[in-house]
């Protein structure tokens, strides 16, 4: 694998906690949290970006990493049904995830069922929910049960110690189809992701543009340089 | 727009900048390399020889005398001889048997450049005239060859001034070229001996301004190129680009992965 490879997968456990990579990290994260309402015990997060770019899964997982790290009990979802990449990031086997859930009947979506998938990871408090096997369209999938999904996995995580947590997303780019906008819409808050050099401005108007119409509450743009 | 955004837009275009300087400038260096290799092109050497016109013992006044010296030196300065075909010749002819004085000059092979050429000798010639005196200079690509052609001139000039200069004095209305009694015979001689080489600009000179401006037009073109293609990108840059275009909060800059260092357990 070529060295610019491996920055593009490059998880934030890499590196030491004094860097500057992580620290930009952990401002991120932290100013996340500013816009957090007090009264909310879980919170939902999507992190999308206009177009596909190779450094883009990197961002949920290592914004999943430092919250995880900050205490905060951490679900970490690959809800990039076209190209799942997340377990492989985090060293897990591929096995039944999102999109199995998403196939089951509404009633058998439960807080157990979301659980069984559930794949811990060598960072504590963090879990993934991987892409899953399930093969059916991903857009077909994700219109029919995913606020059910969504509900559940909030619900396990408030059944938890401190019934508090984030379930972050990670979707495939806004303009790649209808997928980040159906999440977006069930989450608390999406943030944009911008490829300093990569995303072109026409990109990233039509993916707010997109995002604004699916009724997404779009807080907020990170910018990546890679 | 600040002066360092001007920058860091040339900075990311440099790539462009020097493309379009480095083809300029190979271009120059390939003409400039034949310039050097162009004997005179870039720098020649100029020798002075001033010759005196005068005429022989005559019966006529030396008022008279005066007056057709000036003509005929004038003759000479603006005239066709110093091109003539003869005249060149007999320059040529004269360098060969100058050579020893040459060499004993310039040491041993001196480079006379094209000196058997007759056509190039005339071609080397400038003259100037004031009274009955001309100045002929001699233009060559060698000093030594500067030198050679002066200093043969004012002995061709010398010897053998009357063959090509002269005028007709006719009692009889018909044409006639014989030269009688009635008319005197024209002299030179040398005044001032062939001057020591100078160095001058050569036919070329001007060109290397000419290179000096082509390249810095280059860089301009390379600078005005980098700044339509940044116009025309439309990538965004920064996070001022993004904030501009989106109406929306930066929460987060993540700077480039640096190299792998401590691995994941």
């Amino acid at each position: 694998m070529s060295i610019r490879s491996q920055e593009q997968v490059a998880l934030l456990t890499d590196y030491d906690i004094g860097s500057a990579y992580s620290a930009a990290y952990y401002t991120f994260y932290a100013n996340i949290r500013f816009n957090w309402n007090n009264e909310q015990r879980i919170h939902t997060l999507l992190l999308t970006p206009p177009a596909h770019y190779a450094a883009q899964t990197a961002v949920a997982a290592n914004t999943a990493i430092v919250a995880a790290r900050s205490g905060m009990p951490t679900i970490l979802v690959d809800a990039d049904l076209r190209t799942p990449s997340l377990e492989q990031r985090f060293g897990l086997d591929k096995r039944a995830g999102f999109s199995d859930l998403l196939t089951e009947a509404e009633e058998s979506i439960t807080t157990e069922k979301v659980q069984e998938h559930l794949k811990e990871t060598f960072v504590a408090g963090l879990r993934v929910l991987g892409a899953g096997t399930a093969v059916e369209g991903p857009t077909l999938l994700l219109s029919t049960k995913l606020q059910r999904v969504i509900r559940q996995i909030s619900l396990l995580l408030s059944e938890g110690e401190n019934a508090n947590g984030v379930v972050i997303f990670n979707s495939p780019p806004v303009l790649a189809g209808p997928d980040a906008s159906l999440i977006g819409a069930l989450v608390e808050q999406t943030i944009l992701t911008i490829g300093k050099g990569h995303t072109t401005r026409l990109q990233a108007k039509q993916a707010q543009e997109q995002l604004e119409r699916a009724h997404v509450n779009l807080v907020g743009i990170v910018m990546l340089d890679f | 727009m600040e002066l360092r955004a001007y920058w860091n837009i040339i900075w990311r275009r440099a790539w462009l900048v020097v493309l379009v300087v480095g083809v300029v400038a190979l271009y120059v260096g390939y003409q400039y390399y034949h310039l050097r290799k162009t004997p005179g092109a870039l720098a020649q050497y100029s020798s002075d020889v001033t010759i005196q016109i005068g005429l022989g013992a005559s019966p006529n006044g030396a008022a008279d005398n005066v007056s057709v010296s000036e003509s005929l030196a004038d003759a000479l300065a603006t005239g066709p001889i110093l091109s003539l075909k003869e005249f060149d010749s007999e320059v040529s002819h004269q360098i060969a048997l100058d050579m020893p004085q040459i060499e004993q000059r310039f040491g041993a092979n001196p480079d006379l450049g094209d000196w058997q050429n007759p056509g190039a000798i005339g071609g080397a010639f400038s003259s100037t005239r004031a009274h009955s005196l001309v100045t002929v200079s001699a233009t060559w690509s060698s000093p030594a060859g500067a030198w050679a052609i002066a200093n043969a001139v004012g002995e061709v000039s010398t010897a053998n001034i009357c063959t090509y200069l002269g005028y007709v004095v006719s009692k009889e209305a018909s044409c006639s070229t014989t030269i009688d009694a009635t008319t005197p015979a024209v002299t030179a001689r040398v005044v001032s001996t062939a001057t020591d080489p100078a160095r001058v600009p050569g036919i070329s000179a001007s060109k290397q301004t000419f290179f000096v401006i082509l390249l810095l037009l280059a860089l301009v073109v390379g600078i005005a190129l980098a700044f339509l293609v940044e116009y025309l990108d439309d990538r965004i840059r920064n996070k001022d680009d993004a904030q501009r275009l989106l109406q929306l909060p930066v929460y987060g800059e993540v700077p480039r992965a640096p190299p792998l260092g401590r691995k994941r357990s």
